[in-house]
């Protein structure tokens, strides 16, 4: 049985005044049907770009995309036409954004809008549309859905509008759904829920999903499959019990250790020291080398780009000196 | 709503009442004299001091500036805008007998310079920095930037004098006035209003539907599978064109006055030459008519605007 989603080499560049921006790097990664692998990292790690890049929803140019294979149920997305693309967007993969705020068209009514993705797709009238807009916002717990589906999105909050994105993004009962750090725009006490119903649109569904995300408390909350991503690369992958408990990549184990935890009495965090490797003159070797406490001035983390080594099956690092961390933990 | 258009038409009125005030002083503060207009300069002498003095008394033009506008005032509460200093007929109805040629002219020319601003603007933006761009952009840019009257010069030396296309002014050929007659005189001062508002508009349509397309529900629309042209139709436009309300709430007044340029070069009987008239001959009741007909009309329009807007943009509630 073969991914629902193979992505092989993926090189994504931006070119900018600066130069170019080598924002993904050679990410290769598997999805496999009706799971949950969650892509974390901190802010330009690349980890939007790649999703983004998955859809064919980067503006080409600025954004120059190119990989030895993006294969949606072994279909080559890169080769795709965009018309095909658009069969897919939103019926057979889709996405749910980050800001639930500006990611809904302000002038058309909320239940327009998710009627809008029905029609594009199915063969329904206008009023079957509408109705099936109806019974999403039920189905994600939206109050009062028949004179909500009526409202504007200004008169939603936020958490009622991401609902209103995942019912969007359900609505095709798709495959493959992307959720790009879908609660970092909401309320602490919201985004619990919205996490929640994420996990009942996947049981409705049964689609695979990309949750990405910076919060790794998201991601132990959610994710079956782990993707720490890192200056545009992947620097460890593995099942995300494996990953919290034995971390192989310095950086996976240094925001472990940046997070705060209660069962340790400290005055203050541990935080990554250094600041993320500027993407338009990466470095040749190991882009964490310059804030990594095992490399320390060891010259091959600083000559040689480590490439993502099997360690046991489904775990992968990208560290030259993966086994020093066996134990450091 | 109904309560935020009283309040809001209570404080226009305010506004109006508040701008006659400066149009009745302004006015009469100006040099000169009506009545020293009427009389011939060669008939003037010793004697027709005299006169001018009697027919001051005649028109109340004697009488203190506060008196004239009060009855200026209450004249106006009944309709009456008082009489035209030189052939004494009815402001009221000078205004009216003109204003039909004026919104011809101006209603075709904002129509028009609209229906080829949006697509014009609309393809810019999508062709943005592609030959069809710069062509717009160059365009448009000469239409801001060349002044009417230039325009309405060029226009009637190439097309009336040399290639004697279009008549070069008037709205009928005397004698012989049919539908066809009109709409050939209607052509070159409709044309040259339709490029002066089809400039600045096509920039505003490009530069607004540049910025919607940037924007997030875009991206959550192309996620969906919306194709291009229902991305730019069903989503984007409307978007794009509700500043547009704005603009042309205070676009409209401006092209009234306009119009008195375009007016005048091609000898069309409108309010802008009726205006011109009125205030070589001093003609007090005709220009502060016009005046406050104008103020009436950006007063309307500014109200207008507000409405359209809440109707074109459900977040926007008149309270």
């Amino acid at each position: 049985m073969s991914a629902l989603l193979e992505v092989r080499d993926l090189v994504v560049e931006f070119g900018t005044e600066a130069g170019t921006v080598h924002a993904v790097n050679g990410v290769s990664f598997d999805v496999e049907p009706g799971e949950m692998l969650c892509v974390v990292g901190e802010s330009g790690s690349g980890k939007s770009v790649t999703a983004m890049a998955v859809l064919g929803l980067l503006r080409r140019p600025p954004a120059r995309v190119s990989a030895s294979g993006i294969r949606f149920r072994g279909e080559d997305l890169l080769a795709a036409t965009p018309d095909r693309l658009r069969a897919l967007r939103g019926d057979d993969i889709s996405v749910i954004f980050q800001d639930p705020m500006t990611a809904l068209n302000p002038v058309h009514r909320v239940g327009k809008q998710i009627a809008e993705v029905v029609r594009l797709h199915r063969p329904v009238t206008r009023k079957q549309a509408w109705q099936r807009a109806v019974d999403l916002l039920t189905l994600v717990g939206v109050p009062d859905p028949d004179s909500r589906a009526r409202q504007y999105p200004h008169e939603f909050s936020g958490g009622m509008r991401q609902r209103v994105m995942i019912a969007m993004a359900i609505a095709n009962d798709p495959a493959l759904l992307i959720a790009d750090e879908p609660t970092t725009a909401l309320d602490v006490t919201i985004q619990a829920q919205v996490l929640g119903l994420l996990r009942k649109a996947q049981r409705e569904t049964g689609a695979a999903t990309i949750l990405i995300t910076h919060d790794l408390g998201v991601v132990a909350e959610m994710a079956d499959r782990v993707v720490v991503m890192y200056g545009g690369a992947i620097v460890e992958q593995g099942d995300v019990t494996t990953v919290f408990a034995a971390p192989r990549h310095p950086y996976t184990l240094g925001l472990l250790e940046s997070l705060p935890r209660l069962d340790r009495d400290t005055e203050e965090l541990t935080p990554i020291s250094g600041s993320p490797p500027n993407l338009v003159a990466p470095p040749v070797g190991c882009t964490f080398a310059a804030r990594c406490p095992v490399a320390a001035g060891r010259d091959r983390c600083v000559t040689e780009r480590p490439g993502l080594v099997p360690l046991a099956p489904g775990h992968a690092s990208a560290c030259h000196f993966h086994e020093e961390l066996v134990m450091a933990r | 709503m109904a309560a935020y258009l009283v309040r809001r038409f209570a404080v226009s009125v305010l506004v109006l009442f508040l701008v006659t005030i400066g149009l009745f002083g302004l006015v009469h503060a100006a040099p000169g004299d009506p009545v020293t207009m009427m009389v011939p300069v060669e008939q003037l002498g010793a004697d027709s001091a005299d006169f001018i003095e009697q027919k001051r008394h005649e028109l109340g033009l004697d009488r203190p500036l506060p008196a004239q506008y009060w009855s200026w005032l209450q004249g106006v509460a009944t309709g009456d805008l008082g009489y035209s200093l030189t052939n004494n007929r009815p402001v009221s109805e000078l205004l009216a007998e003109r204003l039909g040629p004026t919104i011809e002219l101006m209603g075709l020319g904002l129509a028009l310079g609209i229906a080829i601003a949006i697509p014009l603007g609309m393809l810019a933006a999508v062709r943005r920095n592609t030959a069809v761009d710069y062509w717009t952009a160059a365009l448009s840019l000469g239409a801001v930037s060349i002044p009417g009257f230039f325009l309405c010069i060029l226009a009637i030396y190439v097309f009336a004098l040399q290639l004697g296309w279009v008549p070069s002014a008037g709205m009928s050929t005397p004698g012989a006035p049919s539908l066809g007659d009109s709409l050939h005189h209607l052509v070159m001062p409709v044309a040259i209003l339709t490029f002066g508002v089809a400039g600045p508009f096509t920039r505003y349509v490009r530069s607004g539907v540049i910025a919607e397309l940037g924007s997030e529900y875009v991206k959550t629309a192309e996620s969906k599978g919306a194709t291009p042209r229902r991305i730019l139709f069903g989503h984007v436009l409307r978007n794009a064109l509700i500043p547009l309300i704005t603009i042309l709430g205070l676009t409209l007044p401006a092209l009234l006055v306009g119009a008195v340029v375009v007016e005048q070069i091609f000898a069309w009987p409108g309010m802008g030459q009726l205006v011109i008239s009125a205030v070589n001959q001093q003609d007090y009741p005709v220009i502060i008519g016009f005046a406050f007909f104008v103020a009436i009309l950006v007063l309307l329009s500014n109200m207008l605007a507000d409405v359209l807007y809440s109707i074109a943009d459900p977040r926007v509630s008149l309270q």
